[in-house]
């Protein structure tokens, strides 16, 4: 093979790789001029031009299965005027508490919190007076209300400083309800809508999200 | 001529796509809508190249616009803005169609010829030709496709979309259109056989 036809075959494979740029019209000038050179001379390059722009031409017909827009906007509407909905029944984090006290409870991580739960019910213990048969009722970062108990599934601690509307999107993304909560460490004690759920996948996926700086499952064992 | 082979004015420069996205981030609904407005027929074309269910498309779409709501404010400019909401869509459609089960399919290639034979110049017929013949390729091969000649996208951005090397997409877009021209040979119809116009329109 000559140099000639060598370097008229390299050309030729470049410029077979610029033809998709040149369709969708995001070539340069550049790209376009040496586009329009080498179709001068290629009838190879020139018929598959024109077969790629009328590939371009059929795809950007409108779809045949296409939704209708405007009830499809409306259905996201109502969606996010349930999760408006659901900012008005959750009650927002308390005001005033400190940021550096959630992120420090993340960092003394579960175990600590286990024994801070301990140590919070032996120091309600020392303080009931003696010879009082009432029970006491204590209030740790795993209390809820008995007959809600069966229902949380995992914990979990949002930062307070981002908008409601992100926790509000978290809780739907997951399909999670709040059973209760903020406790006044800022724990939400949640649980799932109806259906099978995989906590622990939920667990997992709420750490990936930004703005969750502790998820937990509840009666299940810790990573 | 050669202007003709230049990048044409896009869509974004008309819209303040960006803006719309600025103001998303504060919670501005009509900004929203116009995103939505924009964006919903293009992502239905893209979709209903792999599914002909419009529930599930919709779905996808909802589901898109759901999270450009949620993450506006983590838009910071490295891509178009097509490309950060076609590669949100993607990374949704993906996982819809796998958890149904239904990237569509077609049969074989006799099908596709005996499609083409009824009447090549309709619009419709055309679409529905190219479709079958789409379905003959690998799904990454179509969405790469889909993206490039359907969307507008480059290749670098095609990659960014589907989160993969530019050389994978490169070399997907390469056997797709190599494979595509072995099916569809007569797609550029009369003109090409003539070679008279050249591909100058």
């Amino acid at each position: 093979m000559s140099t000639d036809q060598s370097d008229y075959k390299n050309e030729h494979q470049k410029v077979w790789e610029l033809l998709p740029a040149i369709v969708n019209g995001t070539a340069d000038g550049t790209q376009a001029r040496r586009v329009e050179h080498h179709l001068g001379e290629c009838s190879d390059c020139r018929a598959e031009l024109a077969r790629e722009r009328k590939l371009r031409e059929a795809l950007r017909l409108p779809a045949r299965h296409a939704p209708d827009v405007e009830l499809g906007f409306q259905r996201l509407s109502r969606r996010l005027d349930q999760a408006d909905g659901l900012a008005s029944t959750v009650r927002s984090p308390r005001r005033g508490f400190p940021r550096f006290a959630g992120m420090a409870l993340v960092s003394i991580g579960l175990v600590e919190l286990v024994a801070l739960a301990a140590l919070l019910i032996a120091g309600a213990r020392l303080v009931v007076p003696a010879g009082n048969d009432s029970p006491a009722v204590y209030r740790t970062l795993s209390h809820t209300p008995e007959q809600a108990v069966a229902r949380v599934r995992l914990r979990l601690m949002f930062d307070s400083a981002r908008p409601l509307r992100e926790f509000q999107a978290t809780l739907l993304a997951h399909d999670l309800v709040v059973v209760d909560g903020p406790s006044e460490t800022g724990v939400w004690s949640l649980g799932f809508g109806p259906g099978p759920h995989d906590a622990e996948a939920v667990v997992r996926a709420l750490r990936q999200v930004p703005g969750v700086t502790f998820a937990e499952p509840v009666g299940l064992p810790g990573p | 001529m050669l202007s003709s082979f230049l990048r044409r004015p896009s869509a974004e420069g008309a819209l303040p796509e960006a803006e719309c996205l600025r103001r998303i981030a504060t919670g501005d609904r009509r900004a929203l809508e116009s995103l939505y407005r924009g964006y919903q027929p293009r992502l239905a074309r893209f979709l209903s190249r792999f599914t002909r269910q419009e529930g599930l498309i919709e779905e996808v779409i909802n589901d898109t616009f759901w999270v450009v709501w949620q993450k506006a404010s983590q838009y910071r400019g490295e891509a178009r803005v097509s490309t950060w909401i076609m590669g949100i869509a993607y990374r949704l459609a993906m996982k819809a169609f796998r958890d149904q089960d239904d990237l569509t399919r077609h049969d074989s290639d006799e099908h596709l010829v005996d499609s083409w034979s009824h009447d090549p110049e309709t619009g419709r017929e055309l679409r529905d030709w190219i479709g079958k013949g789409l379905g003959l390729l690998p799904v990454d091969q179509q969405m790469t496709v889909e993206l490039v000649y359907g969307q507008g996208h480059t290749v670098e951005e095609a990659a960014a979309i589907m989160e993969c090397p530019v050389g994978t997409a490169k070399s997907r877009l390469f056997h797709a259109r190599v494979r595509l021209r072995n099916l569809l040979p007569d797609l550029a119809g009369e003109s090409t056989s003539t070679g008279s116009e050249g591909g100058f329109q």
